[in-house]
């Protein structure tokens, strides 16, 4: 046994500094109880909690140190999901008296509909689990822990033998890391950018959303009750329409023009907005794939948004 | 809590020290008892109270009945421990297929298990084949000893309450001999199981379009290789976890894809379900000792109630039904086919064990399948209806399976025990340290075992 873990700690030494030198990078796994650890903190009383509501576009854009730099008495909370619609994590903040922070909510005009108020079920299940999520819970907490330390355990084993197996090499580390506080960032210089950006131009051509004007914003409405509790309880929500380009700005414009849908429901909604669109420091971004911009350029998004709800009066420094 | 997890890790540590720390004796047990109810606790805390209910009330049950003498006072006992523990199975298991409007929305994890358990104890009682255990809290950590607790091996009570009389200390063989056990346990379950099958069969059984005809073997032998893997793994881990403490638990597989028929199989597979089913449901049926017609009939019953088992769905039940066929089929062919030196030719063995294998995996789809529908689409496309499509990734699956038979083949008259006995250390720290590699390699895909669901 003794000569079982000495050998194993050294090929893992060995195994771990040659993942690493292949760019392989630590990373989080991501599920719905880390998402409930992190939601757990976000009920702390506190008018100096900033709870990051949305998809993978606040996710990979959001960067804890610059958010650190700018306002070092705030605590965040990632609660962006990739690929879900935020507005169920609201309602639950809403609901939820200890919460007395700040919701910065990513969101598009598509999302605004009934869909979106039932999301993040998993999510939001595994924390109203509670207690009775102990094990869970607890199991996250040590895991990420250990993920965080060790790139080894973010290889994902099959991909590895397939790729030995097919090509004799390596595969590419992923593109993407989660830290234990759910930040995600992503690194398009390990990717072949033209072709993924050639994938999602193809996936957007293929889309045919349509958006009924008329009943279209009694949808985000039926969200002010919700924004109403939190400013009561001395909290605020802000809407953020986060930055897209190219062909997925031109898709986004020509299904739900700006002036049409975000400007009329800016206009009568009591929370406040942003659209990148109406400030130069949040337009002037790439787009790697066309819809998210790349956690290189997270620290400058970062500050540009907070600079803003300054400026708007929506946070103090 | 599962054994491919961190806590686990963190929890088995403070439990191993505190039982190797030199404590009278009653103390280690209680501590053993207290990390058993945590260990069952960390899934779900109230269902703590449903594993006390069912400890108290066998405990009561049996004790009554071993200082009756009254017959009626006797039986009337073990109706209300049939009553409680089928009861309470029912109710939270089978409530749904059952018609029951309001049933449950959550199975308490390890219901099936231990309800079979203490079932056990009092039909023992009841019987006289077994006497009731001395002290409460031997019984109460017979039921609820962590290692076996949610998944099995299915324990009987004199197999384990005596080791609990005595004070025991494991030694540093056995320790040693219990964590490589844990380790190899991990291995099938992590790497094996969950890393290279469970996508192949997700592929095919999780795809919402039927498969092509290789894919739908590929995914049908890939479960194959996955639910041995993941059951086997956990009763490999629930064996080297008991042996870690000092307690010994009794094999649950003998390398069953080395069968030759069906009874060689059901002598493999998942023993002591199979033994608790033989010794509490068959023999008492009538066993075969009221003529072929009945023995069959005892055979059907004992298979589609041990489907029923597994899960509240028919597709189980057609699965137990199958096995059940194919024991009456053997029973049937062994009497029709002439005694022969050429059935024991090793290469006729050999392809009997692949023919055995085949109509496992031909059961295994009604196993895995969530519906029937699926199941007949699966089978249509395993003999011959190519109209599906398959990603041609599902293939790798044959690969890693078909080792594992050839393991099984290798290994049907030994035991791993044997084997590692004639292996030099060099070569046994090799493997375990390529296991443990693999298990960290692995470890981003976690699944739960699947048996916990039963």
């Amino acid at each position: 046994m003794f000569a079982t873990a000495i050998v194993t700690l050294s090929a893992v030494i060995a195994i771990e500094l040659s993942v690493r030198a292949r760019g392989f990078q630590p990373s989080v796994k991501d599920d719905e109880y880390l998402w409930a650890l992190e939601r757990r903190r976000a009920s702390d009383d506190s008018p100096t909690t900033m709870a990051i509501l949305g998809a993978s576009r606040i996710l990979l854009a959001f960067s804890p140190t610059a958010f650190s730099e700018e306002l070092p008495r705030w605590k965040y909370v990632q609660l962006a999901v990739q690929g879900s619609r935020p507005l169920g994590a609201l309602i639950d903040l809403a609901m939820d008296p200890a919460f007395r922070g700040v919701a910065v909510v990513d969101i598009v005009e598509l999302n605004f509909n009934a869909e979106g108020l039932d999301s993040l079920r998993r999510e939001l299940g595994a924390f109203r689990r509670g207690w009775r999520a102990i094990g869970e819970l607890a199991e996250r907490s040590l895991s990420k822990h250990v993920q965080e330390h060790l790139a080894i355990l973010s290889t994902g084993g099959l991909r590895v033998l397939r790729s030995i197996w097919s090509t004799g090499s390596w595969p590419a580390p992923s593109y993407t890391t989660t830290a234990a506080d759910r930040t995600r960032y992503a690194d398009y210089s390990l990717v072949d950018a033209e072709a993924r950006r050639k994938q999602r131009v193809a996936r957007i051509d293929r889309w045919s959303d349509s958006l009924d004007l008329t009943g279209w914003l009694a949808e985000p409405l039926a969200l002010e009750v919700f924004v109403a509790m939190i400013q009561a309880r001395g909290g605020n929500v802000v809407f953020v329409r986060m930055p897209t380009c190219d062909e997925r700005w031109k898709y986004d414009e020509s299904v739900a023009p700006k002036a049409k849908y975000w400007d009329r429901f800016a206009a009568v909604t009591r929370a406040p907005t942003i659209h990148f669109a109406d400030y130069p420091q949040l337009s002037n971004f790439e787009c790697p794939d066309t819809s998210h911009i790349d956690s290189s350029d997270g620290p400058r998004f970062t500050r540009a948004l907070l600079d803003i709800l300054v400026e708007r009066g929506v946070i103090r420094r | 809590m599962q054994f491919n997890t961190y806590l686990f890790g963190a929890f088995f540590a403070v439990v191993l020290a505190i039982h190797s720390a030199p404590l009278p004796w009653t103390v280690r047990k209680v501590s053993l008892l207290l990390a058993s109810y945590v260990f069952y606790a960390a899934w779900d805390p109230p269902f703590v109270l449903l594993l006390l209910g069912s400890t108290i009330v066998d405990w009561f049950v049996a004790k009554w009945m071993a200082a009756s003498s009254v017959h009626r006072r006797r039986k009337a006992l073990l109706c209300t421990s049939l009553v409680f523990n089928l009861g309470m199975l029912a109710y939270f298991k089978y409530a749904g297929f059952l018609g029951i409007t309001d049933a449950p929305l959550i199975i308490p994890i390890g219901i099936s298990f231990y309800t079979f358990m203490t079932l056990s104890y009092t039909i023992d009682v009841y019987l006289g084949r077994g006497r009731p255990a001395r002290s409460f809290l031997d019984y109460a950590l017979y039921v609820t000893f962590f290692p076996h607790l949610v998944a099995g091996p299915i324990v009987r009570v004199n197999e384990l309450v005596p080791q609990f009389e005595e004070p025991r200390r494991a030694t540093g063989p056995m320790v040693a001999w219990g964590l490589s056990l844990l380790v190899l346990g991990l291995f099938q379950k992590i790497v094996i199981a969950d890393g290279l099958l469970a996508p192949a069969v997700d592929m095919v059984y999780g795809a919402n379009h039927p498969p092509n005809t290789a894919g739908a073997w590929a995914g049908t032998i890939a479960f194959a290789g996955q639910i041995f893997c993941d059951f086997s793994g956990y009763s490999t881990c629930a064996i080297g976890v008991a042996l870690c403490l000092g307690f010994s638990l009794p094999d649950n597989f003998r390398f069953p894809y080395a069968a030759v028929g069906f009874s060689d199989f059901w002598r493999r597979w998942h023993i002591s379900l199979s033994s608790w089913l033989r010794d509490y449901l068959y023999i008492p049926l009538g066993g075969n000792r009221h003529g072929a017609v009945r023995t069959h009939a005892n055979l059907m019953a004992t298979m589609l109630i041990g489907g029923l088992w597994h899960g509240a769905s028919w597709t189980f039940v057609v699965w137990g039904g199958l096995h059940g066929l194919y024991l009456v089929g053997e029973r049937i062919l062994v009497r029709l086919v002439p005694e022969s030196p050429i059935w024991r030719a090793p290469l006729v063995r050999f392809a009997l064990a692949l023919v055995t294998f085949v109509l496992v995996c031909i059961a295994w789809v009604f196993f895995r399948a969530a519906t029937f529908d699926q199941a007949f689409s699966i089978c249509l496309a395993m003999f011959g209806a190519d109209t599906g499509v398959t990603s041609s990734s599902v293939m790798f699956a044959f690969l890693p399976v078909s080792f594992l038979v050839l393991v099984h083949w290798a290994m049907r008259d030994t035991t791993i025990e044997a084997v590692v006995e004639r292996t030099s250390w060099p070569v046994r720290t090799a493997l375990l340290s390529a296991m443990l590699l693999f298990i960290l390699m692995f470890s981003g895909v976690e699944r739960a075992f699947i048996y916990f669901q039963f």
